[in-house]
């Protein structure tokens, strides 16, 4: 029996995953420095270190050095083992220096250039047509993605006269709304595609020829991109209410649909992307509120979130009877007790996250959420027979509360850390579009719950043909396909 | 055998029987045909032996149950046996496998002509 | 039936005879991909196979160039084989000639890719096992039911008013969308649609022929009806239901005028003489020594394993430590069972593919144990109230995002112990599992007979006496048993990986994918029955008083092998199981050694933590290297084989030809668990050959369908086969060799010869060239005979050779 005869160095990839530890253990360093000292760092006026910075670049190293580790036993035997880390050293090093550009130009160049890493990800495998297919696809999307945003930038350049981000940002209350329209337009239509929205949601559904470490640093931390350009240019999508009004509506279209989409997916991967397309519409939506903190908090969660199930997205297979599907229709009474659990979930949150009940604002889309979840979650412990019921009561409180308070942490942090950062911004009043919105929430759980959806073969076709991948990146023929 | 009691001669009625040998993996498409053919009932012997075209076939096979032989009969009229007949014909063209169609006689014939006619289709 | 009708069905079940069948994940049966090809010659096979699917059927230049290179390929067997082909070049001139001949692309099935993506969307939606929350529509009337419900609103479908007004059956329907299509192309065209999606065909084959299978009872699939779907899909997408150069007809062209035999094929015999020859020098010279007359001292306990390869390594070492014997028998042990485990409604057949399960045995809570079991259940129904929250939680459409933010924290602090502290997590783990009660602990198997009051068409439940002692004496019969040892432990064995889709196909092939540990336990229990002992007294096989039957399993993973919860012990079996349990430590410690030289970046000297490692990262994805290297399949005595070291490549099954006059014994096995090991070894062989188009490819790229199989990437085709982490070192280098099997028997040459004679399939996967049969006859002098296609048998000329020699032939 033979060994391999691929000779691994195995020790670029050693080297890189130590470094990108060594990264994540500085950024830490940095932040509690941030966090005492309270001063942002400059390098001329390419970079620009703030505490979104750091948080950001904490999220990225983490996830990346999970990779990193993960990939380095994962992906052994791999003919493309040493590229493939090559490729992911190399993104994460343009995603830190991304977090921190400054200046105008850096920024664009940064962006393109993680597109192209990234789409040369998707494509890992060479010999496989439809893995090539995928690549090209996303290449395009990223291209796209980078002249739009190139677009925003040199207009803003113009308008300001600024070459810097930290330069422009003070000036854009002295913008025409024209002006601050088109550049927010371009802004956030350049998130929507690095953030997999909906129309822009095909690169990402067209990417599971990916292997499944990129897999996961892109669900976790490229696609966040998106949010860190809102985030960033908070200030100029902000100005103007009915771009923010837009925003919401746009986020939540993703949210939306795209939760609906995940419903009727069969394979793990693009259940997962659907998933992302939801998670960055909802975060996207948290941007439109003028909750540009609870966005960066939603989107690091769900980094965590979103790695941990692709990495072990070949864990999936159980041994199921198969069961007749049911909606049940709740009694009055648990209905009353899931209810008020669910209020009172609601209220913690509230004042966990320091939101005010006397002058509700678009904050209450994000309590709403909560609201439903604890509903949700209260509504399953009950339902769950093999359970005794002393257990079933105390088991809601003991589960909500803690996660309640673990995320309030998190965001708390978040939003004193980059407090000073310009996009701590005033969250938008509340508006009907929220009140809309809000209700859209509301009425497609009731009906997704009551079970309205059930004969409706239509609808249920409708939603699987839109989540399709693009028909070059199927692999309609198991000859073409190709290990490496 | 009840209804008998009381002729003293029973009437004969002329009906075909056909009988049918094949590999253990085609019985099932074998049964679903003549579940299909409107035969009111058959008979099967499974783990059957014998010497045939392609050599002698053991019978029963304790840790195999592919391998054997089973036997089916069916006695009906002539219209739904040669129903049955070209159902079969051309699975006999690329499996191994006989049948063969001979004369008989019951004395019930109630009990073997079925009540419907042919049926088809299925999930 | 009208006739068309009737005639239609079985050109149906004509067409699908070149399809093998493709088990779901969670009972991943080694089968050929081939297998609906085996009564054809295997070169004519695999021929067939590279038109139908475009697969290959050979090992590529590469890999005959590296096993040429590091003289797995002799060089007398190679110019042996050349020679018997024609071919007169040298080696490395006909190895170029190859990969210049390799670089000649064959030529694709064009214009299916729209038909087969639609189809493979739908076949996903229809079988899928509860991975969507929102299950396709109407999926209890069956998929052509279903299909036509939901194909009216599929606006990918160009032509969908086509599909208005369809028959409600798929038979009829079948017939409709081939009106146009002569009678004598429809099953040349019902071929072509099969072997468009060889994956999702060859499954819906198995699922269509499962008569055990809930999923297909509660929504059933037929092969008319896909077939049914898949033509008025293609009328509706605009594509003529028989394309012009059905492949029958393009054979020529598609072979590329290649109509000598492949020139692979002399170099894969070579490859296997260069194999057999050195097996069977190595056999022929441990022969004289063997021993059956059951006269040696009696041993402190005996152990049956699995026949599998893995267990030749384990057994090995174990009998290095001690008094004890060891067998290997089908891991099922004898008995065709559906096993329900506690607390799941699952039916689990547990029985090779061959064998219809004709028992059902449960695992119901013991009266005198009830404590074990509240503690148990209490920890049980806490973890699945869990898992049912998260899963509620993540696919809700309005909840997920609350849900994301609070728990995303856990998921991170989970991501990085298992990446990084993959140990440690192990530890903690076989902590919580000595905290929590095992089933065993607190269970009985249901051996009583009773009818199934639950499921009246269900299988009986239990075993009579009679029954029970019918399989014990089968055992005991079948492995040529003698005496018997105080302690008798029937192992069976599984493999417990992480997140590893192919886990069951590191399970016991013999219970269909399935731990082998419940399969023990019942042959155990039957063994301990009084009523059962006094039956086989009776019938001669006196088992002492003295003699206990326990159960292990055997987890190939890590070579632990843990005893089952045991009966009640007498003071000297329990001495003898306190030194079994440390003796099998000491095996286990010294199996993992041996196989960490093969695992790559593994050493000897940290195996067991090694193995343990790879047993609970879910980062890893050679956990072990399963049935690789499988060659041999070897009906004899143990003390044919023991102190030998067969590299983990041989199956063994324990035979006696002094204690089976009459060859029923060896008929069995011959029949039965040497069919099953032609499966695995083709599977191997296969997946091997062409990971691609029989295996299914990089592990690193798969994507978990509808919890039944694999697809690559975004979709299409499902995958069949095993996945090239399972076969290969890297991308490029196969650990396992595709060779094909070979039998070796241990008996009388006459006596094999007449069960080959009257056995059809045997005889067709001998003659067809499926495996070979090497007979070393005890009654001359060892002599060694080798089974020749047609029927002959070949007898060496000369006394045992090197590796030198060419094989002379001398037909009887």
């Amino acid at each position: 029996m033979t060994l391999s005869r691929l000779t691994f160095t195995q020790l670029m990839p050693r080297i890189y995953t130590r470094l990108t530890w060594v990264l994540c253990f500085c950024t830490i360093g940095a932040l509690v420095g941030h966090a005492v000292v309270g001063i942002d760092a400059s390098v001329g006026t390419l970079l620009h270190i703030d505490g979104l910075t750091l948080i950001m670049a904490l999220v990225v190293t983490f996830v990346s050095g999970i990779v990193h580790s993960f990939a380095r036993r994962y992906m052994m035997g791999s003919r493309h083992f040493d590229r493939f880390f090559d490729r992911l050293f190399g993104l994460t090093l343009v995603v830190l220096l991304l977090t921190a550009a400054d200046h105008l130009v850096l920024f664009v160049g940064l962006w393109a250039l993680m597109g192209w890493l990234l789409a040369d990800l998707i494509g890992l495998i060479r010999g496989w047509p439809q893995a090539q297919a995928a690549a090209r696809r996303a290449r395009w999307a990223f291209l796209g993605g980078s002249a739009l945003l190139a677009a925003a930038l040199a207009v803003l350049a113009g308008q300001t006269g600024a070459i810097t981000i930290s330069g422009a940002l003070p000036r854009v209350e002295s913008l025409s709304v024209g002006a601050l329209v088109g550049i927010a337009g371009l802004l956030t239509a350049a998130a929507m595609i690095q953030s997999a929205l909906i129309p822009f949601h095909g690169w990402l559904l067209s990417s599971m020829t990916a292997p499944t470490p990129v897999s996961a640093f892109m669900h976790a931390g490229l696609v966040n991109a998106g949010g860190l350009l809102l985030a960033r240019f908070a200030p100029v999508v902000a100005e103007v209410p009915a771009v923010m009004l837009a925003v919401v509506v746009l986020g939540a279209i993703s949210a939306l649909i795209a939760q609906a989409w995940m419903l009727v997916q069969v394979d793990v991967k693009r259940q997962l992307g659907c998933s992302t397309v939801a998670q960055m519409g909802f975060m996207v939506l948290q941007c439109g509120l003028g909750y540009f903190a609870a966005a960066i908090a939603h989107l690091i969660l769900h980094g965590f979130y979103k790695a941990y199930l692709f990495l072990s997205s070949g864990s999936v297979v159980v041994m199921k009877p198969p069961h007749a599907e049911t909606s049940d229709a709740a009694g009055l009474p648990s209905l009353v007790v899931t209810g008020i659990t669910a209020v009172v979930g609601g209220g913690v949150f509230m004042w966990l996250t320091g939101k005010s009940f006397a002058a509700p604002d678009g904050g209450v889309l994000l309590t709403l959420v909560v609201v439903l979840a604890v509903l949700h979650a209260a509504r399953t412990m009950l339902r769950t027979t093999a359970l005794t019921s002393a257990m079933r009561a105390v088991a809601v409180p003991l589960v909500v509360l803690p996660a309640l308070v673990l995320y309030a942490l998190v965001y708390n942090g978040i939003a004193a850390l980059t407090a000073t950062a310009p996009m701590a911004v005033d969250p938008a009043g509340f508006s009907v579009v929220h009140g809309v919105v809000g209700a859209l929430f509301v009425l497609l759980y009731l009906a997704f719950e009551r079970g309205w959806h059930r004969g409706r073969p239509r609808l249920y076709t409708l939603l699987l043909n839109t989540s399709q991948p693009a028909a070059s990146t199927v692999t309609t023929h198991r000859s073409e396909y190709h290990a490496h | 055998m009840s209804d008998t009691s009381h002729s003293p001669e029973h009437t004969l009625h002329p009906l075909k029987k056909i009988e049918i040998i094949v590999k253990g993996k085609r019985e099932r498409f074998v049964q679903e045909l003549l579940d299909r053919s409107g035969v009111s009932g058959y008979t099967i012997h499974r783990n059957v032996a014998g010497r045939g075209a392609s050599g002698f076939h053991e019978g029963h096979l304790l840790f195999n149950d592919e391998a054997s032989l089973v036997m089916f009969f069916a006695v009906s009229d002539q219209s739904k046996i040669q129903a049955i007949i070209n159902g079969l014909s051309p699975l006999f063209e690329s499996s191994s496998g006989v049948m063969f169609v001979s004369d008989t006689q019951v004395v019930r014939l109630k009990k073997f002509l079925g009540a419907e006619g042919p049926q088809h289709g299925g999930a | 039936m009208p006739t068309d009708l009737s005639v239609l069905r079985a050109r149906v079940e004509n067409a699908a005879k070149v399809l093998g069948r493709c088990w779901p994940l969670q009972s991943y049966i080694a089968a050929n991909p081939l297998a609906g090809l085996e009564k054809l010659p295997f070169d004519e096979a695999v021929a067939q196979g590279e038109v139908l699917y475009k697969g290959r059927g050979y090992p590529n230049v590469a890999q005959l160039r590296a096993a040429w290179e590091t003289g797995e390929i002799d060089a007398a067997h190679l110019a042996d084989r050349l020679d018997a082909h024609g071919l007169t070049d040298a080696p490395a001139q006909l190895l170029d000639q190859m990969e210049t001949a390799a670089e000649t692309p064959v030529p694709n099935r064009s214009g299916d890719g729209p038909l087969n993506r639609a189809m493979a969307k739908w076949l996903a939606a229809f079988v899928d096992q509860g991975q969507a929350t929102w299950a396709m529509p109407h999926r209890h009337e069956g998929f052509y039911t279903a299909w036509r419900a939901v194909a009216r609103f599929d606006t990918t479908l160009a032509h969908r008013d086509r599909l208005r007004d369809l028959p409600k059956r798929p038979l009829e329907a079948l017939a409709l969308a081939l009106s146009d299509v002569e009678a004598a192309q429809w099953e040349t065209t019902l071929r072509y649609h099969m072997a468009a999606l060889p994956g999702w065909a060859s499954f819906i084959k198995w699922r269509s022929q499962d008569r055990h299978d809930a999923w297909q009872g509660a929504h059933p699939i037929t092969m008319t009806g896909y077939l049914a779907a898949r033509l008025h899909t293609a009328r509706a997408i605009g594509q003529p239901v028989a394309p012009a150069n059905l492949f029958d007809e393009a054979r020529g062209a598609t072979r590329n005028g290649r109509d000598q035999p492949p020139m692979a094929a002399p170099w894969l015999e070579a490859w296997e003489a260069t194999y057999r020859e050195q097996l069977l020098a190595t056999l022929e010279r441990a022969a004289p020594a063997v021993d059956t007359t059951g006269v040696a001292g009696r041993p402190k306990a005996q152990l049956v394993f699995c026949i599998d390869v893995r267990s030749e390594v384990i057994r090995r070492h174990l009998e290095q430590t001690g008094p004890y014997q060891t067998f290997g028998y089908a891991g099922f042990f004898g008995l065709p069972m559906q096993f329900q485990p506690y607390g799941s409604d699952a039916q689990i057949t547990s029985c090779p593919p061959i064998v219809d399960p004709k028992h059902r045995i449960h695992e119901t809570r013991s009266r005198t144990r009830e404590e074990t079991a509240a503690t148990h259940d209490r920890w049980v129904a806490l973890g699945q109230a869990g898992q049912r929250l998260i899963k509620s939680l993540k696919h809700n459409v309005a909840a997920a995002f609350g849900f994301v933010e609070a728990s995303g924290g856990l998921f991170g602090m989970a991501m990085a112990v298992r990446t990084l502290m993959p140990g440690w997590l192990r530890t903690q783990q076989q902590a919580w599992t000595q905290h929590v009660p095992s089933p065993d602990t607190f269970c009985d198997l249901s051996l009583d007979r009773a009818l199934a009051a639950d499921q009246p068409e269900g299988l009986p439940l239990g075993l009579s006496t009679e029954e029970r002692s019918y399989y014990a004496e089968a055992a005991f019969r079948l492995m040529g048993w003698q005496q018997f040892a105080p302690v008798v432990v029937f192992t069976g064995h599984a493999s417990h990986t992480a997140n590893n889709p192919y886990n069951s196909s590191l399970d016991c092939g013999a219970c269909a994918g399935h731990p082998g540990g419940p399969n023990a336990r019942t042959l155990a229990a039957v063994c301990n029955d009084p009523a059962v002992r006094e039956d086989l007294s009776a019938r001669g096989i006196d088992i002492p008083d003295d003699t206990v039957f326990l159960a292990a399993e055997h987890t190939t993973s890590t070579d632990v092998v843990q005893l089952f919860h045991p009966p009640a012990l007498t003071k000297a079996q329990a001495g003898i199981v306190d030194q079994l349990r440390q003796d099998l430590r000491t095996a286990r410690a010294n199996t993992t050694a041996e196989r960490a030289r093969v695992l790559q970046g593994s050493r000897p000297a940290h195996a067991v933590a090694d193995t343990e490692r790879r047993a609970a990262d879910w980062a890893e994805t050679r956990p072990e290297w399963g049935l690789s290297g499988n060659a041999a399949f070897i009906i004899a005595p143990r003390a044919l084989t023991a102190g030998l070291s067969l590299d983990g490549r041989a199956f063994l099954h324990a035979y006696n030809w002094r204690t089976d006059d009459r060859g029923t014994a060896l008929e069995t096995i011959m029949t039965g668990p040497l069919v099953v090991g032609e499966w695995i070894n083709m599977q191997y062989y296969f997946s091997t050959v062409d990971n691609a188009v029989y295996g299914s490819g990089s592990k690193i790229t798969q994507n978990v369908v509808g919890n039944v199989g694999v697809w690559q990437g975004n979709g299409g085709d499902l995958m069949t086969g095993l996945p090239l982490q399972s076969l290969q070192v890297d991308d490029l280098t196969p650990y396992h060799h595709p060779l094909r099997l070979l039998a070796v028997v241990y008996a009388p040459q006459g006596r094999v010869s007449r069960i080959v004679e009257r056995n059809a399939q045997l005889r067709s996967l001998f003659d067809h060239e499926w495996m070979a049969l090497t007979v070393l006859d005890p009654e001359q002098g060892n002599r060694r005979c080798s089974y020749q296609p047609g029927g002959t048998w070949a007898i060496p000329s000369a006394e045992p050779r090197g590796t030198q020699d060419t094989e002379p032939t001398l037909a009887l």
